[in-house]
């Protein structure tokens, strides 16, 4: 006579010896991946919090408005000073952005570092016509209407050009430049 | 590697890609260029001994003209223009005047208010004064009838325009009235004791405003009155017509405003001309950004006595861009910035800086909550970090109760640091609690009245950047020159233009605003920072 449990307990016994079905393997929290993903938001989060400093530039030193002498004016003519300056009918010019005009070895440059009033009247390049350092400052009283007016174009074209960054004394009277402004 | 991607990954993925794309949509633009804000004037290339370059508006470079004037388009030239021009604009651009009397609003016909400036002028005109030139002294509270008065007065009959703030102690009055040689006064129906202010001064005649309801009483016959008495509304009622003059005299001076000098220390007596008035106004209605500027469908609200140079030029700004004027007779100091403002649910105001410095710290201090000073930092971080003003939002009514309501039109408020009163400077952090509080650009001017018309130099309106403040020293600014000035800063004592925290010295200006025809030394020492702002310091 047959057990009526007994099959029971073999399917029973058979259900409880059986290999349990393969789980696939649990993935990691900690992944190259995830990491990696972690790091950039948590890097978006930190560059959206951090205190951005307050951008500045520099502005650009002012030159200082000075009276020169015809000496102290020889030192920028390019070669010894990188500035180059000349003097027209009393101002001194800036025209160290144009060194293929003024600069050494350059068409005008022998106005560099000079009075160039009397030789741009003329309109001749030579160095006769520049005022020796130690005589006193040309007064061109002696041009024509010609020349005051060829004079006049030329300094009406440099002041649109180039700054004017002093004037033009004597020695000895650099001190009444600063009283007269 | 696929097996590695698990919930966890899509949500870090879902993180990061928020990161990067919700900024994008949801951050929005500046409300200006950030970049603007690091050159803010121009600078000129070459400087005296002892003196900084001199700085100007980016508008007038160095080498331009400085503005001059309204540039009123007639035919084919444009002229300058004179402060009855502003009032022409005003009409022809059909603004509006309007008064706030408690919950009430009056609204002005301007067409009346243009008859009452000849009826006023064709009385003035009649009445015997023993000098020249008639100097007519406005002692009223804000209303349209001193801004009335100033037009008729100064500009359209030539008078001087004598503003006296109100209310005012009698002696004050007294003082004041001796010093311009006013023999004609406006003021309100008994509010001073006439005969008084007869005894010490020229005073001759009094014209007097009386408010609607008042009207049947007869305040002009006074048998007492040792001076004439007239009636405005009476005027204005059964006066004759005055046929306006041609030509005004242009040399003499159109108003003259009380302040005190800072180099004399004492009080001075300031004429302005035409032409500085002139000048102050077209500076300022271009000075802010294209789209903050005055435009037709602004309200605008003097939330400031009148009788302040500085508000009546940002005032007639306004009637020249044709907005709506809202003026009422309470203002900060006296009365609440609510109760000024509130009814005209104005977008453009002025505000003393006083009062508004003190509204910033006192709504600063009602922040009790944590949550109010998460809402504050928040606001504060929209504005320096993504330089926007904060909007009106359900989470930031958290701090509703704490600020005054002026309704939410308000886009833009004026403020002026004036020396001459001794004003404390507004720190860059203050003006953006303010800007936080009111959810409103704000704009701060230097003013000096002795010197110059209207703002010498003022902030640019986005310029939302933060201060440095250090435990001994608040960050403070005032900002790039206008369009009708030029400042310098010339040596004085130890503050050189070689020092090294940047130009330093005494403020020096220059230009068709400034009263004094060369250059006017103020006495007043500033430093020039690196991005062409000017700044006096605060003290912590």
């Amino acid at each position: 006579m047959a057990d009526p449990i007994r099959p029971l307990i073999v399917e029973t016994t058979k259900i409880m010896e059986a290999q349990p079905p393969a789980i696939t393997e649990a993935i990691p929290l900690v992944t190259p991946l995830n990491l990696f993903l972690f790091s950039l938001a948590a890097y978006l989060i930190y560059m959206r919090f951090k205190p951005s400093p307050i951008p500045t530039i520099d502005a650009p030193e002012p030159i200082v408005y000075t009276a020169y002498t015809p000496r102290t004016l020889l030192k920028y003519n390019g070669t010894d000073d990188p500035r180059i300056l000349l003097a027209l009918k009393g101002k001194v010019f800036d025209v160290s952005s144009k060194p293929m005009f003024y600069g050494p070895g350059a068409s005008y440059s022998l106005f560099a570092g000079r009075d160039a009033s009397r030789g741009l009247a003329k309109g001749v390049l030579d160095q006769s016509l520049l005022t020796p350092l130690d005589q006193k400052l040309d007064t061109l009283e002696d041009l024509t209407a010609d020349e005051r007016e060829t004079l006049q174009g030329w300094f009406d074209q440099f002041v649109g050009k180039y700054l004017v960054v002093g004037e033009l004394v004597n020695e000895g009277e650099e001190g009444t430049v600063q009283e007269k402004q | 590697m696929s097996s590695d991607i698990s919930y966890v990954t899509y949500t870090l993925l879902a993180v990061v890609a928020g990161l990067i794309f919700v900024p994008v949509f949801l951050d929005g633009e500046p409300d200006g260029p950030p970049m603007a804000l690091l050159h803010q004037s121009s600078v000129g290339p070459t400087r005296h001994k002892n003196e900084s370059a001199i700085h100007r508006s980016r508008e007038t470079p160095v080498g331009f003209p400085l503005r001059q004037g309204l540039g009123i388009q007639e035919g084919y030239s444009k002229r300058n223009g004179d402060v009855r021009d502003i009032w022409r604009v005003f009409m022809q651009k059909i603004g509006h005047l309007h008064t706030i009397l408690g919950n009430d609003k009056v609204v002005h016909s301007i067409d009346t208010l243009d008859a009452e400036i000849d009826t006023l002028g064709h009385y003035i005109s009649g009445l015997p004064t023993n000098s020249q030139r008639k100097a007519i002294a406005v002692y009223l509270p804000n209303s349209a009838e001193n801004l009335i008065a100033g037009f008729e007065a100064c500009a359209f009959h030539d008078f001087t325009f004598v503003p006296i703030e109100y209310p005012a102690e009698p002696e004050i009055i007294a003082d004041k009235l001796r010093a311009s040689n006013a023999e004609i006064l406006i003021m309100p129906a008994a509010s001073l004791d006439i005969n008084d202010l007869n005894v010490s001064t020229l005073l001759k005649h009094v014209i007097l405003v009386v408010e609607e309801g008042s009207r049947h009483l007869d305040f002009a016959a006074d048998p007492d009155a040792k001076v004439t008495l007239k009636e405005w509304h009476d005027i204005a009622a059964n006066g004759q017509k005055a046929t306006r003059p041609e030509k005004i005299d242009e040399s003499q001076p159109h108003m003259i405003v009380f302040s005190k000098d800072l180099k004399l220390q004492k009080a001075v007596t300031v004429p302005y001309s035409h032409v500085n008035i002139v000048a102050a106004v077209s500076a300022q209605a271009t000075a802010p950004a294209p789209k903050d500027q005055f435009k037709p469908t602004d309200i605008f609200t003097p939330a400031s006595t009148l009788a302040d140079q500085f508000t009546r030029i940002l005032t007639y700004t306004a009637m020249l861009s044709g907005c709506t004027i809202t003026i009422n007779a309470v203002t900060p100091p006296s009365g609440s910035l609510q109760s000024s403002c509130g009814n005209a649910l104005p977008s453009i105001i002025v505000v003393p800086a006083d009062s508004l410095s003190d509204i910033g710290r006192l709504s600063k201090a009602a922040q009790v909550e944590i949550f109010h000073e998460w809402m504050h930092v928040y606001q504060l971080r929209k504005l320096t970090r993504y330089g926007q003003v904060p909007q009106h939002s359900a989470f930031a009514r958290f701090n509703d109760y704490d600020r005054p309501n002026l309704g939410r039109n308000l886009r833009l408020i004026y403020v002026a640091e004036n020396p001459a009163e001794g004003t404390k400077p507004i720190t860059c952090n203050r003006l953006n609690d303010i800007r936080a509080i009111f959810f409103s650009k704000v704009v701060y001017a230097l003013t000096y009245p002795p010197a110059a018309a209207g703002a010498i130099t003022q902030t640019t309106s986005f310029d939302y950047r933060p201060g440095e403040d250090t435990a001994t020293f608040n960050e403070s600014h005032l900002g790039a020159p206008l369009s009708c000035v030029e400042v310098k800063l010339r040596d004085a004592g130890e503050y050189t233009a070689e020092h090294e925290d940047g130009p330093m010295g005494e403020i020096v200006i220059a230009g068709p605003s400034v009263t004094s025809s060369g250059e006017y030394a103020t006495g007043i020492i500033a430093r020039w920072r690196s991005d062409g702002c000017l700044s006096m310091g605060s003290k912590a």
